[in-house]
């Protein structure tokens, strides 16, 4: 009777496994980009700027450069001033909705990258 | 910023009664009140009369009720345990989170259950020198994973061999050892080295409990419910030495990888003893990450320090102060502080408050700070 009790405690398996790691494929993984070097540079500004804290987006799982295309005004080809990505990134004095959330204003190399990138998309 | 105030919520929450800073009551060692000796997961018999007659207060009691009485209500549904090898318990947690309180415009309140876990342990042997411990429960999932994995999960699952009471093994589902665990697991001292609460994995650890030196080595090999190439493979090692007889110092130090990042921690901390139920709790350290795709290496660095005041049985004031410096080699940091409170009306009941200020800081600008509340309920049974 115990000895059954113990095997059952450990034989049945967890049907969760989300943790810290369930995303290290798509953040960390090998380079997938598909979207040329302003895109492989924007990605990486991505990755260090944003998805600390946007880790579980959606969007955090690109890795090409039409999975932003195609959500809906994430990114606009060839039009980084209607892109909400672009738009969101941009100091308005402390608005709620700046990104990042609380923080400084990304560098301005590192906002111009992001810029050529959008701009570069074939609209 | 709705995507990390939902981060926070899925990140935020504490696994166990047991708390670190119960130092402050004389009790060094986790293993004085947990099956684990590396804390979190069921309370053993002694730590459940523990939280029944030094922690939880009194006042809901008639005045006729003694220690002993309550001592004795302190088993799963308030009776004394009638076999010694059986012990079940219940644990839920939830939480109203308030974001931008009183901002008309961002203000967001939601209520979370964050936690509801189901424990068995079998126990055989004098003092429960053979253990085998199973907790399972509900978690919540982040947005983009609903429907795709359960909201069930096992949190543990593991044996334990208690060789002598100053050595032991256990091997299973556990938490990786690695510095303070403090229940706030969206800590950035939890964060960085990915010691948060889902992030437990299947390994053999073991344990030395001495008169002033108490050590943790533990091998792991990941999560094996995930697939090979995300399983985190390593090993940590923790030691806590007793200073000036009440107080602990320690070091920990963990080393993991998966095919798409290697991380490297390091901290040191100490635990020290105010008495009557007070503690000060305090870490520093950092994280290395190397990714395979060059995107996201850096070196973290943050610091923890907490104190828990308590003037009087069952009711502690909180402090909570966190650093953090997302990479060593830029100039923004982020500080997040903010007071608490915590209650335990009567055995098996937590109340809990915290407010969390959090402000980033650059050389050439810094932002507005944003609040959050916590409104915590703890049911444990």
């Amino acid at each position: 009777m115990k000895l059954a009790l113990i095997a059952c405690l450990l034989i049945y398996i967890g049907c969760q496994d989300y943790n810290a790691n369930t995303f290290d494929k798509e953040k960390y993984g090998p380079s997938e980009l598909v979207g040329g070097v302003n895109f492989r540079e924007s990605y990486a500004i991505l990755q260090k700027r944003c998805n600390t804290c946007h880790r579980h987006s959606q969007w955090a799982g690109y890795t090409n450069k039409q999975d932003f295309v195609t959500n809906e005004n994430l990114v606009i080809p060839g039009d980084p001033n209607n892109s909400q990505l672009i738009y969101r990134i941009i100091n308005h004095g402390g608005a709620s909705s700046d990104m990042p959330q609380g923080g400084q204003a990304l560098p301005s190399s590192e906002y111009q990258k992001l810029v050529e990138w959008v701009s570069d998309i074939d609209s | 910023m709705k995507y990390f105030f939902l981060l926070f919520l899925l990140v935020y929450s504490g696994l166990s009664f047991g708390y670190t800073q119960f130092i402050g009551h004389g009790y060094p060692s986790c293993l004085n009140c947990h099956f684990n000796p590396s804390g979190g997961g069921p309370l053993n018999d002694y730590g459940r009369v523990v939280g029944a007659t030094a922690i939880s207060s009194k006042m809901l009691y008639p005045q006729t009720m003694t220690e002993e009485d309550i001592a004795y209500s302190s088993g799963f549904l308030f009776r004394k345990p009638k076999q010694d090898w059986l012990r079940t318990q219940f644990n839920y947690r939830g939480f109203q989170v308030v974001q931008n309180p009183g901002s008309s415009k961002t203000e967001q309140k939601q209520w979370i259950n964050m936690q509801a876990d189901a424990r068995v342990t079998l126990k055989f042997g004098e003092n429960d020198k053979f253990i085998a411990v199973a907790n399972y429960g509900y978690a919540p999932l982040p947005d983009n994973l609903k429907g795709q994995q359960s909201e069930w999960r096992s949190r543990e699952h593991y044996l334990g061999y208690r060789f002598t009471p100053k050595f032991g093994l256990y091997a299973g589902l556990m938490d990786k050892v690695y510095g303070i665990k403090i229940i706030e697991h969206i800590a950035f001292s939890r964060q960085a080295p990915e010691v948060m609460q889902n992030d437990q994995v299947h390994g053999v650890m073991g344990h030395y409990l001495g008169e002033k030196w108490e050590m943790f080595a533990h091998g792991f090999v990941g999560n094996l419910s995930q697939t090979e190439d995300i399983r985190m493979k390593g090993g940590s090692v923790m030691v806590e030495r007793t200073a000036f007889d009440i107080h602990r110092i320690g070091a920990s130090v963990m080393s993991s990888r998966n095919q798409y990042q290697d991380l490297l921690s390091y901290s040191t901390h100490a635990r020290l003893n105010l008495k009557d139920g007070s503690a000060v709790l305090a870490e520093v350290g950092q994280t290395n990450r190397k990714s395979q795709n060059g995107a996201d290496d850096r070196t973290m660095r943050y610091g923890l320090l907490q104190t828990y005041l308590r003037p009087f049985r069952g009711l502690y004031f909180l402090t909570n102060i966190e650093y953090f410096k997302r990479d060593v080699t830029q100039d923004d940091y982020t500080v997040r502080w903010g007071p608490g409170v915590q209650f335990f009306p009567i055995q098996r009941i937590e109340l809990r408050f915290d407010a969390y200020n959090t402000r980033n800081f650059a050389p050439s600008s810094s932002t507005k700070d944003s609040w959050m509340y916590l409104l915590q309920t703890h049911i444990y049974l």
